[in-house]
Protein backbone atom coordinates (compact mmCIF):
# COMPACT_ATOMS: atom_id res chain seq x y z
CA UNK A 1 0.00 0.00 0.00
CA UNK A 2 1.23 3.54 -0.44
CA UNK A 3 0.84 6.21 1.43
CA UNK A 4 0.77 10.03 -0.74
CA UNK A 5 2.02 13.07 0.85
CA UNK A 6 2.62 16.35 0.28
CA UNK A 7 6.29 16.90 0.00
CA UNK A 8 7.31 19.75 1.41
CA UNK A 9 11.32 20.53 0.03
CA UNK A 10 11.93 23.22 2.19
CA UNK A 11 13.99 25.77 0.88
CA UNK A 12 17.41 24.97 2.33
CA UNK A 13 17.19 21.19 1.24
CA UNK A 14 16.68 22.09 -2.84
CA UNK A 15 19.60 24.55 -3.12
CA UNK A 16 21.87 23.57 -0.54
CA UNK A 17 21.83 20.17 -0.12
CA UNK A 18 20.65 18.57 -3.35
CA UNK A 19 21.62 15.01 -2.93
CA UNK A 20 19.27 14.75 0.26
CA UNK A 21 16.12 15.90 -2.15
CA UNK A 22 17.78 13.15 -4.48
CA UNK A 23 17.96 10.63 -1.90
CA UNK A 24 14.41 11.17 -0.14
CA UNK A 25 12.85 10.46 -3.96
CA UNK A 26 14.87 7.62 -4.84
CA UNK A 27 14.38 5.41 -1.40
CA UNK A 28 10.76 7.00 0.08
CA UNK A 29 8.57 5.34 -3.16
CA UNK A 30 10.92 2.14 -2.31
CA UNK A 31 9.05 1.86 1.14
CA UNK A 32 5.72 2.67 -0.02
CA UNK A 33 5.66 6.54 0.78
CA UNK A 34 4.55 8.63 -2.56
CA UNK A 35 5.71 12.39 -2.40
CA UNK A 36 3.53 14.56 -4.75
CA UNK A 37 5.06 17.94 -5.40
CA UNK A 38 2.56 20.71 -4.57
CA UNK A 39 3.05 24.59 -6.27
CA UNK A 40 3.41 27.15 -4.81
CA UNK A 41 5.10 26.10 -1.29
CA UNK A 42 7.79 28.95 -0.41
CA UNK A 43 9.88 28.85 2.95
CA UNK A 44 8.10 26.98 5.44
CA UNK A 45 9.74 30.33 7.06
CA UNK A 46 12.32 30.08 8.99
CA UNK A 47 11.78 29.04 12.82
CA UNK A 48 13.79 30.95 15.09
CA UNK A 49 14.93 34.69 14.04
CA UNK A 50 11.38 35.14 12.08
CA UNK A 51 8.79 33.82 14.63
CA UNK A 52 10.67 35.92 17.36
CA UNK A 53 9.88 39.17 15.87
CA UNK A 54 6.99 38.56 12.92
CA UNK A 55 5.08 36.29 14.85
CA UNK A 56 1.28 36.93 13.07
CA UNK A 57 3.24 37.37 9.50
CA UNK A 58 5.19 33.98 10.40
CA UNK A 59 2.18 32.23 11.24
CA UNK A 60 0.14 33.34 8.42
CA UNK A 61 2.88 31.86 5.88
CA UNK A 62 2.99 29.31 7.52
CA UNK A 63 -0.84 28.78 7.51
CA UNK A 64 -0.69 29.77 3.35
CA UNK A 65 1.81 26.50 2.59
CA UNK A 66 -0.59 24.19 4.88
CA UNK A 67 -3.17 25.37 2.91
CA UNK A 68 -1.74 24.76 -0.58
CA UNK A 69 -1.80 20.91 1.01
CA UNK A 70 -5.42 20.87 2.22
CA UNK A 71 -6.55 21.84 -0.59
CA UNK A 72 -5.09 18.74 -2.41
CA UNK A 73 -6.55 17.04 0.54
CA UNK A 74 -3.00 15.46 1.77
CA UNK A 75 -0.73 15.37 4.84
CA UNK A 76 2.82 17.36 4.31
CA UNK A 77 6.27 15.37 4.58
CA UNK A 78 9.15 17.40 5.63
CA UNK A 79 12.53 16.58 5.74
CA UNK A 80 13.75 19.14 7.69
CA UNK A 81 13.63 19.88 11.50
CA UNK A 82 13.01 23.36 11.32
CA UNK A 83 10.06 23.13 8.65
CA UNK A 84 8.11 20.97 10.99
CA UNK A 85 8.78 22.77 13.63
CA UNK A 86 7.36 25.72 11.56
CA UNK A 87 4.13 24.21 10.28
CA UNK A 88 3.69 21.63 13.57
CA UNK A 89 3.67 24.92 15.15
CA UNK A 90 1.21 26.62 13.43
CA UNK A 91 -0.90 23.75 13.50
CA UNK A 92 -0.96 24.21 17.30
CA UNK A 93 -1.18 27.58 17.82
CA UNK A 94 -4.01 27.58 14.99
CA UNK A 95 -6.56 25.52 17.34
CA UNK A 96 -6.93 29.52 19.20
CA UNK A 97 -10.27 30.63 17.18
CA UNK A 98 -9.36 34.02 17.24
CA UNK A 99 -5.28 33.65 16.22
CA UNK A 100 -6.88 31.42 13.33
CA UNK A 101 -9.25 33.90 12.34
CA UNK A 102 -6.83 36.75 12.31
CA UNK A 103 -4.51 34.60 10.19
CA UNK A 104 -7.05 33.78 7.81
CA UNK A 105 -7.92 37.43 7.11
CA UNK A 106 -4.61 37.95 6.24
CA UNK A 107 -4.79 35.19 3.68
CA UNK A 108 -8.43 36.31 2.50
CA UNK A 109 -6.99 37.91 -0.55
CA UNK A 110 -5.05 35.22 -1.93
CA UNK A 111 -7.78 32.98 -2.31
CA UNK A 112 -6.16 30.18 0.76
CA UNK A 113 -7.99 29.07 4.23
CA UNK A 114 -6.48 27.47 6.89
CA UNK A 115 -8.87 24.77 8.09
CA UNK A 116 -6.49 22.76 10.27
CA UNK A 117 -7.61 19.10 8.22
CA UNK A 118 -3.90 18.39 7.08
CA UNK A 119 -1.50 16.64 9.36
CA UNK A 120 2.08 17.98 9.37
CA UNK A 121 4.56 15.08 9.24
CA UNK A 122 8.50 14.49 9.73
CA UNK A 123 9.68 11.80 7.77
CA UNK A 124 11.09 10.25 10.35
CA UNK A 125 7.69 10.32 11.86
CA UNK A 126 6.10 9.06 8.48
CA UNK A 127 8.60 5.81 8.69
CA UNK A 128 7.72 4.90 12.17
CA UNK A 129 3.84 5.88 12.52
CA UNK A 130 2.52 5.57 8.61
CA UNK A 131 5.18 2.83 7.21
CA UNK A 132 6.35 1.29 10.41
CA UNK A 133 9.79 -0.08 11.28
CA UNK A 134 9.06 -3.45 10.87
CA UNK A 135 8.51 -2.35 7.08
CA UNK A 136 11.64 -0.97 7.02
CA UNK A 137 13.70 -4.01 8.43
CA UNK A 138 12.16 -6.30 5.84
CA UNK A 139 13.34 -3.50 3.12
CA UNK A 140 16.43 -4.26 4.26
CA UNK A 141 19.18 -6.38 2.17
CA UNK A 142 22.51 -5.74 3.62
CA UNK A 143 21.89 -5.18 7.31
CA UNK A 144 25.00 -2.64 8.34
CA UNK A 145 26.06 -5.72 11.26
CA UNK A 146 28.61 -3.70 13.36
CA UNK A 147 28.12 -0.28 12.10
CA UNK A 148 28.26 2.23 15.02
CA UNK A 149 26.06 4.91 14.29
CA UNK A 150 25.49 8.26 16.63
CA UNK A 151 21.99 9.17 16.50
CA UNK A 152 21.62 13.38 16.34
CA UNK A 153 17.99 14.01 16.38
CA UNK A 154 18.04 17.53 16.34
CA UNK A 155 16.58 20.17 19.30
CA UNK A 156 13.69 21.30 16.22
CA UNK A 157 12.58 17.77 16.89
CA UNK A 158 13.18 15.92 19.54
CA UNK A 159 11.83 16.87 22.84
CA UNK A 160 9.36 19.08 21.58
CA UNK A 161 6.10 17.66 21.71
CA UNK A 162 6.62 15.03 23.81
CA UNK A 163 8.50 13.47 20.92
CA UNK A 164 11.67 11.32 21.98
CA UNK A 165 14.85 10.87 20.16
CA UNK A 166 14.02 6.93 20.23
CA UNK A 167 12.71 7.80 17.29
CA UNK A 168 15.52 7.56 15.28
CA UNK A 169 17.36 5.28 17.27
CA UNK A 170 14.61 2.32 16.38
CA UNK A 171 14.77 3.42 13.15
CA UNK A 172 18.65 3.04 12.85
CA UNK A 173 18.46 0.45 14.69
CA UNK A 174 16.04 -1.10 11.86
CA UNK A 175 18.68 -0.84 9.52
CA UNK A 176 20.83 -3.55 11.21
CA UNK A 177 23.42 -0.71 12.84
CA UNK A 178 23.63 -0.28 16.22
CA UNK A 179 22.80 3.44 17.93
CA UNK A 180 25.53 4.30 20.29
CA UNK A 181 24.57 5.94 23.38
CA UNK A 182 27.36 8.73 23.88
CA UNK A 183 27.37 12.02 26.36
CA UNK A 184 24.76 14.82 25.86
CA UNK A 185 23.37 13.20 23.16
CA UNK A 186 20.50 14.91 22.26
CA UNK A 187 21.88 18.77 22.54
CA UNK A 188 21.26 20.89 19.42
CA UNK A 189 24.11 20.59 16.79
CA UNK A 190 24.96 24.16 17.23
CA UNK A 191 23.75 25.21 13.55
CA UNK A 192 22.37 28.29 14.79
CA UNK A 193 24.90 29.38 17.30
CA UNK A 194 26.82 30.08 14.18
CA UNK A 195 24.44 31.14 11.72
CA UNK A 196 23.75 34.08 13.60
CA UNK A 197 26.97 35.02 14.32
CA UNK A 198 29.06 33.65 16.88
CA UNK A 199 31.37 31.28 14.71
CA UNK A 200 34.12 30.31 17.52
CA UNK A 201 31.30 28.76 20.11
CA UNK A 202 29.32 27.35 17.60
CA UNK A 203 32.75 25.32 16.49
CA UNK A 204 33.66 24.98 19.98
CA UNK A 205 30.34 23.37 20.82
CA UNK A 206 30.69 21.32 18.00
CA UNK A 207 33.70 19.85 18.25
CA UNK A 208 32.48 19.17 21.95
CA UNK A 209 30.29 16.93 20.14
CA UNK A 210 31.96 15.20 18.10
CA UNK A 211 34.60 14.10 20.55
CA UNK A 212 31.64 13.05 22.94
CA UNK A 213 30.96 10.86 19.45
CA UNK A 214 34.52 9.41 19.38
CA UNK A 215 34.44 8.63 22.95
CA UNK A 216 31.20 6.25 22.00
CA UNK A 217 33.21 4.89 19.25
CA UNK A 218 31.03 6.06 16.69
CA UNK A 219 31.95 5.49 12.94
CA UNK A 220 29.84 8.00 11.48
CA UNK A 221 26.88 10.32 12.79
CA UNK A 222 23.26 10.26 11.55
CA UNK A 223 20.79 12.98 11.43
CA UNK A 224 17.87 14.21 9.87
CA UNK A 225 17.48 17.90 9.40
CA UNK A 226 19.35 19.60 6.75
CA UNK A 227 20.97 21.82 9.12
CA UNK A 228 22.47 19.35 11.55
CA UNK A 229 23.86 17.89 8.14
CA UNK A 230 25.40 20.65 7.32
CA UNK A 231 26.80 21.73 10.71
CA UNK A 232 28.24 18.43 10.25
CA UNK A 233 29.84 18.11 7.31
CA UNK A 234 31.33 21.98 6.00
CA UNK A 235 30.87 22.92 9.81
CA UNK A 236 32.73 20.10 10.78
CA UNK A 237 35.51 21.04 7.83
CA UNK A 238 35.72 24.63 9.04
CA UNK A 239 36.10 23.54 12.99
CA UNK A 240 38.70 21.33 11.60
CA UNK A 241 40.11 23.83 10.30
CA UNK A 242 40.34 26.49 13.14
CA UNK A 243 40.59 24.10 16.03
CA UNK A 244 42.28 20.69 14.39
CA UNK A 245 40.42 18.38 15.05
CA UNK A 246 42.64 14.90 14.81
CA UNK A 247 39.82 12.84 13.51
CA UNK A 248 36.89 12.87 10.69
CA UNK A 249 32.80 11.81 11.46
CA UNK A 250 31.37 11.66 8.82
CA UNK A 251 27.50 12.33 8.57
CA UNK A 252 25.04 10.66 6.66
CA UNK A 253 21.64 11.94 6.47
CA UNK A 254 19.11 9.01 7.99
CA UNK A 255 17.96 8.57 3.80
CA UNK A 256 21.38 7.78 3.05
CA UNK A 257 21.81 5.09 6.06
CA UNK A 258 18.83 3.46 5.18
CA UNK A 259 19.71 3.83 1.14
CA UNK A 260 22.77 1.80 1.91
CA UNK A 261 21.15 -0.57 4.09
CA UNK A 262 18.76 -1.63 1.02
CA UNK A 263 21.25 -2.49 -0.91
CA UNK A 264 23.13 0.60 -2.73
CA UNK A 265 26.67 2.10 -2.62
CA UNK A 266 28.05 4.91 -0.86
CA UNK A 267 27.99 6.91 -4.35
CA UNK A 268 24.08 5.64 -4.62
CA UNK A 269 23.68 7.63 -1.68
CA UNK A 270 25.74 10.41 -3.02
CA UNK A 271 28.32 10.55 -0.21
CA UNK A 272 30.41 11.75 -2.98
CA UNK A 273 28.68 15.23 -2.34
CA UNK A 274 30.20 14.95 1.48
CA UNK A 275 32.54 17.46 2.30
CA UNK A 276 33.59 15.29 5.44
CA UNK A 277 34.95 11.52 4.00
CA UNK A 278 36.86 9.20 6.22
CA UNK A 279 39.01 6.34 4.53
CA UNK A 280 38.51 3.96 7.91
CA UNK A 281 34.79 4.82 6.87
CA UNK A 282 34.62 4.09 3.69
CA UNK A 283 36.39 0.93 4.21
CA UNK A 284 34.01 -0.24 7.12
CA UNK A 285 31.65 0.43 4.66
CA UNK A 286 32.85 -1.63 1.99
CA UNK A 287 33.47 -4.50 4.21
CA UNK A 288 29.91 -4.74 5.96
CA UNK A 289 28.18 -4.18 1.86
CA UNK A 290 30.49 -6.56 0.83
CA UNK A 291 31.86 -5.01 -2.25
CA UNK B 1 -24.39 23.01 36.23
CA UNK B 2 -24.03 26.89 36.52
CA UNK B 3 -22.19 29.07 39.58
CA UNK B 4 -23.47 31.91 40.23
CA UNK B 5 -21.40 34.45 41.86
CA UNK B 6 -20.89 38.50 42.45
CA UNK B 7 -18.45 40.33 41.08
CA UNK B 8 -18.12 43.99 42.30
CA UNK B 9 -21.90 43.91 42.66
CA UNK B 10 -22.78 41.98 39.36
CA UNK B 11 -24.71 38.71 39.40
CA UNK B 12 -22.74 36.42 37.08
CA UNK B 13 -22.47 32.82 36.46
CA UNK B 14 -20.05 30.63 35.66
CA UNK B 15 -18.61 27.32 35.49
CA UNK B 16 -17.80 24.86 38.67
CA UNK B 17 -14.49 23.98 36.84
CA UNK B 18 -13.58 27.82 36.61
CA UNK B 19 -11.90 30.59 38.43
CA UNK B 20 -12.62 33.90 39.26
CA UNK B 21 -10.29 35.28 36.87
CA UNK B 22 -11.87 33.26 34.11
CA UNK B 23 -15.12 34.58 35.14
CA UNK B 24 -14.02 38.24 35.18
CA UNK B 25 -12.73 38.11 31.60
CA UNK B 26 -15.63 36.24 29.98
CA UNK B 27 -17.85 39.48 31.51
CA UNK B 28 -15.59 42.06 30.64
CA UNK B 29 -14.30 42.58 34.05
CA UNK B 30 -10.63 43.72 34.50
CA UNK B 31 -8.29 42.46 36.77
CA UNK B 32 -4.60 42.85 36.18
CA UNK B 33 -2.67 40.16 35.76
CA UNK B 34 1.49 39.57 35.82
CA UNK B 35 2.73 36.08 36.04
CA UNK B 36 -0.89 34.41 34.52
CA UNK B 37 -0.03 33.98 30.38
CA UNK B 38 -2.89 32.71 27.81
CA UNK B 39 -0.24 30.28 27.00
CA UNK B 40 0.28 28.72 30.91
CA UNK B 41 -1.55 27.20 33.60
CA UNK B 42 -1.93 29.94 36.15
CA UNK B 43 0.47 29.57 39.31
CA UNK B 44 -0.70 31.91 41.36
CA UNK B 45 3.06 33.85 41.79
CA UNK B 46 2.99 36.96 41.93
CA UNK B 47 -0.05 37.93 43.94
CA UNK B 48 -0.62 41.06 41.20
CA UNK B 49 -4.65 39.29 40.02
CA UNK B 50 -5.41 39.80 44.32
CA UNK B 51 -9.25 40.26 44.66
CA UNK B 52 -10.96 40.48 47.87
CA UNK B 53 -13.53 37.74 48.81
CA UNK B 54 -14.55 38.52 52.21
CA UNK B 55 -11.61 37.15 53.88
CA UNK B 56 -10.14 39.06 56.89
CA UNK B 57 -7.31 37.31 57.65
CA UNK B 58 -6.46 37.00 53.23
CA UNK B 59 -7.24 38.36 49.59
CA UNK B 60 -6.75 35.12 47.15
CA UNK B 61 -5.02 35.31 43.80
CA UNK B 62 -7.74 35.56 41.06
CA UNK B 63 -5.59 33.33 38.73
CA UNK B 64 -6.11 30.35 41.16
CA UNK B 65 -8.89 30.51 43.13
CA UNK B 66 -11.85 28.36 42.29
CA UNK B 67 -15.58 29.63 42.42
CA UNK B 68 -18.44 28.34 44.45
CA UNK B 69 -21.88 28.78 45.08
CA UNK B 70 -22.47 32.52 46.42
CA UNK B 71 -19.06 33.89 46.87
CA UNK B 72 -18.74 37.40 46.50
CA UNK B 73 -15.87 38.88 44.77
CA UNK B 74 -14.75 42.66 44.81
CA UNK B 75 -11.84 43.50 42.62
CA UNK B 76 -10.78 46.78 42.92
CA UNK B 77 -11.54 47.83 46.80
CA UNK B 78 -8.85 49.70 48.47
CA UNK B 79 -7.59 46.91 50.21
CA UNK B 80 -7.12 44.55 47.19
CA UNK B 81 -5.33 48.61 45.39
CA UNK B 82 -3.32 48.58 48.08
CA UNK B 83 -2.08 45.09 48.38
CA UNK B 84 -1.17 45.36 44.27
CA UNK B 85 0.26 48.53 44.78
CA UNK B 86 3.14 46.91 47.45
CA UNK B 87 3.80 44.35 45.37
CA UNK B 88 4.72 46.32 42.24
CA UNK B 89 6.45 48.51 44.49
CA UNK B 90 8.59 45.59 46.17
CA UNK B 91 8.85 44.15 42.73
CA UNK B 92 10.52 47.20 41.11
CA UNK B 93 12.68 48.15 44.35
CA UNK B 94 14.29 44.75 44.46
CA UNK B 95 15.62 44.87 40.98
CA UNK B 96 19.40 45.33 41.19
CA UNK B 97 18.71 48.21 37.75
CA UNK B 98 16.71 50.96 37.40
CA UNK B 99 12.88 50.63 36.36
CA UNK B 100 13.81 52.56 33.11
CA UNK B 101 16.03 49.78 32.03
CA UNK B 102 13.10 47.16 32.01
CA UNK B 103 11.51 48.37 28.89
CA UNK B 104 11.69 45.51 26.16
CA UNK B 105 10.78 47.01 22.49
CA UNK B 106 8.38 49.26 23.61
CA UNK B 107 6.34 46.73 25.68
CA UNK B 108 6.81 45.85 29.38
CA UNK B 109 4.16 44.37 31.67
CA UNK B 110 5.68 45.76 35.02
CA UNK B 111 5.60 49.39 33.65
CA UNK B 112 2.43 49.36 32.53
CA UNK B 113 1.05 48.05 35.88
CA UNK B 114 2.99 50.17 37.65
CA UNK B 115 1.06 53.23 35.62
CA UNK B 116 -2.46 51.51 35.95
CA UNK B 117 -1.97 51.69 39.53
CA UNK B 118 -0.12 54.84 40.60
CA UNK B 119 2.93 53.48 41.57
CA UNK B 120 6.15 55.47 40.74
CA UNK B 121 8.92 53.82 39.42
CA UNK B 122 11.65 56.30 40.36
CA UNK B 123 10.50 57.08 43.93
CA UNK B 124 12.94 56.65 46.55
CA UNK B 125 12.84 52.93 47.29
CA UNK B 126 11.19 50.53 49.67
CA UNK B 127 13.97 48.11 50.30
CA UNK B 128 17.16 48.85 52.03
CA UNK B 129 19.28 47.27 49.09
CA UNK B 130 18.00 45.45 46.05
CA UNK B 131 19.02 41.62 44.97
CA UNK B 132 22.63 41.27 44.17
CA UNK B 133 23.15 42.03 40.11
CA UNK B 134 24.39 39.36 37.92
CA UNK B 135 25.96 38.95 35.02
CA UNK B 136 24.29 39.07 31.41
CA UNK B 137 24.20 36.09 29.28
CA UNK B 138 25.31 37.25 25.67
CA UNK B 139 26.77 34.06 24.52
CA UNK B 140 23.93 32.56 22.77
CA UNK B 141 22.92 34.77 19.67
CA UNK B 142 19.61 33.74 19.84
CA UNK B 143 18.42 34.90 23.24
CA UNK B 144 19.37 37.45 25.41
CA UNK B 145 19.42 36.38 29.44
CA UNK B 146 19.28 39.67 31.41
CA UNK B 147 18.82 38.08 35.44
CA UNK B 148 19.01 41.63 36.50
CA UNK B 149 15.43 42.28 35.14
CA UNK B 150 14.67 39.19 36.44
CA UNK B 151 11.24 39.77 38.86
CA UNK B 152 10.39 35.91 39.27
CA UNK B 153 7.32 36.05 37.70
CA UNK B 154 7.72 31.72 36.83
CA UNK B 155 6.70 32.25 33.00
CA UNK B 156 9.78 31.55 31.36
CA UNK B 157 10.36 28.29 33.90
CA UNK B 158 6.38 27.35 33.19
CA UNK B 159 7.19 27.96 29.36
CA UNK B 160 10.42 26.38 29.18
CA UNK B 161 8.74 22.75 31.12
CA UNK B 162 5.31 23.10 30.32
CA UNK B 163 5.03 23.95 26.62
CA UNK B 164 8.80 22.88 25.41
CA UNK B 165 9.34 20.42 27.65
CA UNK B 166 12.85 21.09 27.97
CA UNK B 167 12.99 21.35 31.35
CA UNK B 168 16.26 23.96 31.07
CA UNK B 169 15.33 26.64 32.99
CA UNK B 170 14.47 26.43 36.46
CA UNK B 171 14.27 28.19 39.88
CA UNK B 172 17.63 28.25 42.26
CA UNK B 173 17.83 29.37 45.90
CA UNK B 174 15.35 30.81 48.06
CA UNK B 175 14.07 34.35 49.12
CA UNK B 176 16.10 37.01 48.86
CA UNK B 177 18.77 34.71 47.09
CA UNK B 178 16.30 33.01 44.34
CA UNK B 179 17.04 33.83 40.66
CA UNK B 180 16.25 31.69 37.44
CA UNK B 181 19.25 29.66 36.10
CA UNK B 182 19.56 27.25 33.03
CA UNK B 183 20.63 23.96 33.74
CA UNK B 184 22.74 23.93 36.37
CA UNK B 185 23.54 27.07 36.96
CA UNK B 186 25.37 26.65 33.13
CA UNK B 187 25.40 29.41 30.38
CA UNK B 188 22.11 29.04 28.31
CA UNK B 189 24.58 27.51 25.51
CA UNK B 190 25.89 24.97 27.79
CA UNK B 191 22.70 24.14 29.53
CA UNK B 192 20.57 21.75 27.10
CA UNK B 193 19.08 24.82 25.83
CA UNK B 194 17.36 24.50 22.46
CA UNK B 195 17.27 28.49 21.41
CA UNK B 196 13.36 27.90 21.06
CA UNK B 197 12.81 31.48 22.13
CA UNK B 198 9.81 30.57 23.96
CA UNK B 199 11.28 32.42 27.43
CA UNK B 200 11.88 35.72 25.23
CA UNK B 201 8.06 35.42 24.08
CA UNK B 202 6.42 34.74 27.58
CA UNK B 203 9.22 37.35 29.57
CA UNK B 204 6.91 40.33 30.82
CA UNK B 205 10.19 42.33 31.49
CA UNK B 206 12.91 41.62 28.85
CA UNK B 207 14.91 39.37 31.32
CA UNK B 208 14.70 37.00 28.26
CA UNK B 209 14.84 38.00 25.04
CA UNK B 210 15.20 37.05 21.71
CA UNK B 211 18.15 37.93 20.04
CA UNK B 212 18.97 42.07 17.79
CA UNK B 213 16.36 42.25 14.87
CA UNK B 214 18.85 43.25 12.67
CA UNK B 215 20.68 39.79 12.48
CA UNK B 216 17.37 38.47 11.42
CA UNK B 217 15.98 41.20 8.92
CA UNK B 218 17.41 39.50 5.69
CA UNK B 219 16.08 36.52 6.29
CA UNK B 220 13.09 37.91 7.11
CA UNK B 221 13.30 40.05 3.80
CA UNK B 222 14.57 37.32 1.33
CA UNK B 223 11.52 34.78 2.68
CA UNK B 224 9.00 37.60 1.95
CA UNK B 225 10.36 38.61 -1.43
CA UNK B 226 12.19 35.51 -2.88
CA UNK B 227 9.98 32.80 -0.87
CA UNK B 228 13.22 31.60 -0.01
CA UNK B 229 16.16 31.94 2.68
CA UNK B 230 18.53 30.26 0.17
CA UNK B 231 18.60 31.30 -3.36
CA UNK B 232 19.65 29.03 -6.15
CA UNK B 233 23.00 29.84 -7.03
CA UNK B 234 24.51 28.38 -10.31
CA UNK B 235 26.13 25.25 -8.33
CA UNK B 236 22.69 24.36 -7.12
CA UNK B 237 21.21 24.37 -10.71
CA UNK B 238 23.91 22.05 -12.14
CA UNK B 239 23.98 19.67 -9.02
CA UNK B 240 20.03 19.67 -9.00
CA UNK B 241 20.80 18.43 -13.40
CA UNK B 242 23.52 16.06 -12.65
CA UNK B 243 21.46 14.48 -9.78
CA UNK B 244 18.35 14.12 -12.61
CA UNK B 245 16.17 16.75 -9.64
CA UNK B 246 13.49 18.38 -11.31
CA UNK B 247 14.87 22.48 -12.00
CA UNK B 248 14.14 24.98 -9.08
CA UNK B 249 12.10 27.52 -10.67
CA UNK B 250 11.46 31.20 -8.62
CA UNK B 251 8.43 31.21 -6.08
CA UNK B 252 5.84 33.56 -7.08
CA UNK B 253 6.07 35.87 -3.41
CA UNK B 254 2.78 38.08 -4.92
CA UNK B 255 0.69 36.00 -2.09
CA UNK B 256 3.62 36.66 0.80
CA UNK B 257 3.45 40.22 0.24
CA UNK B 258 -0.49 40.89 0.59
CA UNK B 259 0.05 38.18 3.53
CA UNK B 260 3.41 40.34 4.57
CA UNK B 261 1.27 43.92 4.25
CA UNK B 262 -2.05 42.87 6.27
CA UNK B 263 -0.34 41.09 9.13
CA UNK B 264 2.37 43.70 9.46
CA UNK B 265 -0.66 46.38 9.89
CA UNK B 266 -2.46 44.18 12.29
CA UNK B 267 0.68 44.09 14.10
CA UNK B 268 0.92 47.92 14.43
CA UNK B 269 -2.56 48.46 15.10
CA UNK B 270 -1.90 46.54 17.95
CA UNK B 271 -3.42 43.07 17.04
CA UNK B 272 -0.33 40.83 16.90
CA UNK B 273 -0.39 37.36 17.59
CA UNK B 274 1.15 37.76 21.14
Amino acid sequence: MTEKYAFFRGCFIPSRAPHIEYVARKFLPELGVELHDVGGFTCCPEPTGFSMHEKLTWLAIAARNISLAEEQGLDILTLCNGCYYTLKHAVDELEDAELRSRVNEALSETGHQFTGRSRVMHFVQVLDEDIGVKKISQAVKVPLVGLRVAAHTGCHFSNRYGLEARLLDDLITATGASSVEYDLKNLCCGWMIGAYGQQEEGYMWLRNRLENMRKAQADCVTVICPQCYQQYDTGQMMAARKLSIPFKTPVLFYLQLLGLAMGHSLDEVQYGSHRVKDAGFEEKMRRILGA
Amino acid sequence: MSVEITIDGKKLAGRPDQTILEVAQENGIHIPTLCTHPKLKPTGACRICVVDIGRKDRLEAACTTPIYKGMTVETSNDRVLESRRVVVELLLDNLPVDAATLDKDGENVLLDLAEELGVEPHRKKLLQKPRPSRATDTRNPIIVRDPDKCILCERCVNACNELRHYGVLNFEGRGYHMTIVSGVEQALLESGCASCGECAEVCPTGAFRPLAKELVQDEVDNVIKMGTVYPASSMTHSARGRLGLPPLEESDTSDLAIIAEKTRRARAEGGGAR
